[in-house]
């Protein structure tokens, strides 16, 4: 029985995670460093303490402990995919949520994943430790500790593989403290789907349909959505089948997501299992109704998941869009700033779940994510009315934000039509393109009514009947 | 200034804005909420609907313009109509500096208006949230309250001043 949690996390995340806890009866801690004492997140929780970083295993174990917490919530990033923390958590007698140490181990390992996969008779994109035959060209350079597109390097030609090798190796060492690369073949225009997976402790593994995240930048998702136009249902059970059959072979206890890139002739390929709670999770959780955090927590207690495969069904259509501080226009620089004006859409079918409100400071320390928007609509179509209403009522004010950005990209005629694949916003640059050169004049108007001037540069006239045309300066 | 029956008051400003590489020359009048701007020779007529903190409603040639109003340094950013427009105000306009940094102690004015009443005296001790100085705007009574607790070091307004949005009321130290 889990009656205290500890969210190693910040942010939306952490919030999100609170709200279900607090649902299910059980107790919140947070856990900041000294930028956040402030954040959101750290004042709602019922508790929180101070910790001398989000990436220290051991010091959040025993603040967990020390605080009489039964369990500890990573939610995505930083340490939740790191076998440091579950394990610190067993030597501390806390309870991790998510899978066992070793399947945390095998998954993040791309090498080792992908060989239990093709063991199984897994589909998975060919891979070769050292020079690719030639007719497999274009291929990628990726770090065997990678993530997030870092290390990663796509190589048209055979003569530029050593460089390519040298320069990846040096930027893994660097980045993740392991030098080892691989090659794998490059898929052109795949779509990125992703299956929602969910394994209790008695053997018990179920999909939750499927995720399209394939519009991302810098190899980061910004919009997913759930169905994804491209699976027909015969497509979808084979893949959700594979996906099944992917955590069942590791004994996967928790939820977790595999991950698949979709060729346009209906081929997929496995691409790697994340072992935690996903960024783009509400998209699922809107088109069936499960609350995917109850389910971990309720895994993590040992109890049976709380539904079969056959009860669970995708209604709807459901669209996430993650907010960003960041300029889309300017290479999607980071923004920073506080927040001046928060103003976040409301409305039938829409679910924000956000980390920020008015008066957050947006600093250079964290992931520059401020909230998830998320529209719930019958149809795709509706589903993408009801998002471009949302984005257009939501005001941020202060530190500037990829809204507008996102907004275009919906709004395009490929997007309409489902045309998607990871090269999208490569394909349709109109997107960085700020419309609306004019100028409303009420916008001058705003701006030089909310302007201080000063005296010398202002008047007052006091205007009688008698006495036209009286000006005077202050 | 207590002029007795002053029934109206105009204000009128000149300030210069830069957007995307063009400039804004500008000029505007307002008597009680109904303005006219004037830019490059053409004039157009507005009307204040409703004023915020960050915030006010237009209304210009029937058409509802909500916007939301955000100034750091010279760069003022606004929200209108689900689009956002950042403009840098030039010289000649140009605001003292101090009042972009708002000291924890400056009571100023959320909008435009006449001060009816002050409530306080120089050396009160006030509570934070207490009311200071009452303003008329848009025909409607508005209570400025001290931003935080303390004793009122200077009072700069007296009943029947005009006074501007973000205009410096009182201080409290």
């Amino acid at each position: 029985m889990i009656r205290k949690v500890l969210v190693a996390n910040r942010g939306e995340i952490a919030i999100r995670i609170f709200h279900t806890l607090r649902e299910m009866g059980i107790q919140t801690v947070a856990v900041y460093t000294e930028p956040d004492a402030n954040s959101l997140h750290v004042r709602i929780a019922d508790e929180n303490r101070r910790i001398a970083s989000y990436l220290d295993a051991n010091g959040i174990a025993h603040t967990a402990a020390a605080c009489g917490a039964d369990a500890v919530h990573p939610g995505y990033g930083f340490l939740s995919e790191a076998t440091s923390l579950a394990a610190a958590c067993e030597k501390a007698g806390v309870v991790f949520i998510g899978p066992a140490t070793e399947t945390i181990r095998v998954m993040g390992d791309k090498l080792e994943s992908k060989s239990k996969m093709q063991q199984a008779r897994i589909p998975v994109v060919p891979i070769w430790r050292s020079d690719p035959p030639a007719d497999e060209y274009p291929v990628l350079v990726k770090a065997v500790g990678g993530g997030g597109g870092k290390g990663m390097r796509l190589v048209e030609e055979p003569a530029d593989l050593n460089s390519a090798l040298e320069a990846a190796s040096r930027e893994a060492a660097g980045a993740f403290g392991d030098n080892r690369v691989f090659v794998e073949k490059y898929i052109r225009n795949p779509r990125h789907i992703e299956f929602q997976i969910l394994g209790d402790a008695r053997g018990n593994v179920i999909h939750v349909f499927e995720r399209e995240c394939s519009i991302q930048r810098r190899y980061q998702k910004i919009i997913e959505e759930s169905p994804s136009v491209a699976l027909t249902p015969e497509l979808r059970a084979a893949i959700g089948a594979a996906a099944v059959e992917a955590a069942s072979t590791v004994g996967y206890r928790g939820a977790g997501t595999v991950e698949f890139i979709l060729e346009p002739t209906g081929r997929f390929y496995f691409l790697e299992m994340n072992t935690r709670l996903q960024v783009e999770h509400p998209v699922t959780e809107m088109v069936t109704g499960l609350d995917l955090v109850r389910e971990q927590v309720r895994i993590a207690e040992g109890q049976p998941l709380s539904v079969r495969q056959s009860e669970l069904h995708q209604i709807g259509h459901a669209l996430e869009c993650r907010i960003y501080a960041e300029v889309p226009e300017e290479g999607f620089r980071p923004a920073t700033g506080s927040i001046g004006v928060y103003r976040p859409p409301s409305g039938p079918g829409i679910r924000l779940d956000s980390g920020v409100e008015e008066g957050s400071v947006i600093g250079i320390h964290f992931d520059p994510i401020l909230a998830k928007l998320v529209v719930w609509a019958p149809s795709r179509t509706a589903a993408i009315e009801r998002m471009q209403r949302a984005l257009g009522e939501f005001v941020i004010l202060g530190v500037r934000t990829n809204i507008e950005f996102l907004q275009r990209v919906i709004s395009t005629g490929a997007f309409a039509a489902g045309a998607l694949d990871t090269h999208f916003l490569e394909r349709h640059t109109e997107v960085f393109q700020q419309a609306g050169v004019d100028l409303p004049p009420a916008v001058l108007v705003a701006a030089s009514l909310a302007t201080d001037v000063p005296a010398a540069k202002r008047q007052i006239a006091f205007k009688d009947p008698w006495a036209v045309g009286a000006w005077r300066n202050t | 200034m207590g002029r007795g029956c002053v029934e109206k008051y105009v204000t009128a400003r000149e300030l210069h804005w830069k957007r995307n590489g063009d400039d804004y020359s500008v000029r505007i009048e307002t008597v009680n909420g109904q303005g006219t701007l004037s830019i490059n020779g053409r004039t157009i007529s507005f009307q204040i609907l409703e004023r915020s903190p960050h915030g006010m409603r237009v209304l210009i040639e029937g058409a509802n313009y909500e916007i939301y109003i955000w100034r750091e340094g010279r760069v003022c950013t606004v929200w209108c109509n689900s689009a956002t427009y950042r403009l840098e105000q030039l010289e000649g306009g140009r605001a003292p500096h101090a009042a972009m940094n708002v000291a924890a102690g400056d009571v100023r004015t959320p909008m435009a208006g006449k001060v009816l009443r002050v409530e306080v005296q120089v050396n009160d001790s006030v509570a934070e949230h207490q009311t200071l100085v009452i303003l008329e705007s848009m025909k409607m009574e508005t209570p400025v309250r001290a931003t935080r607790s303390g004793r009122v070091s200077q009072i700069l307004v007296q009943p029947d001043d005009v006074v501007d949005m973000g205009q410096l009321l009182a201080v409290i130290e």
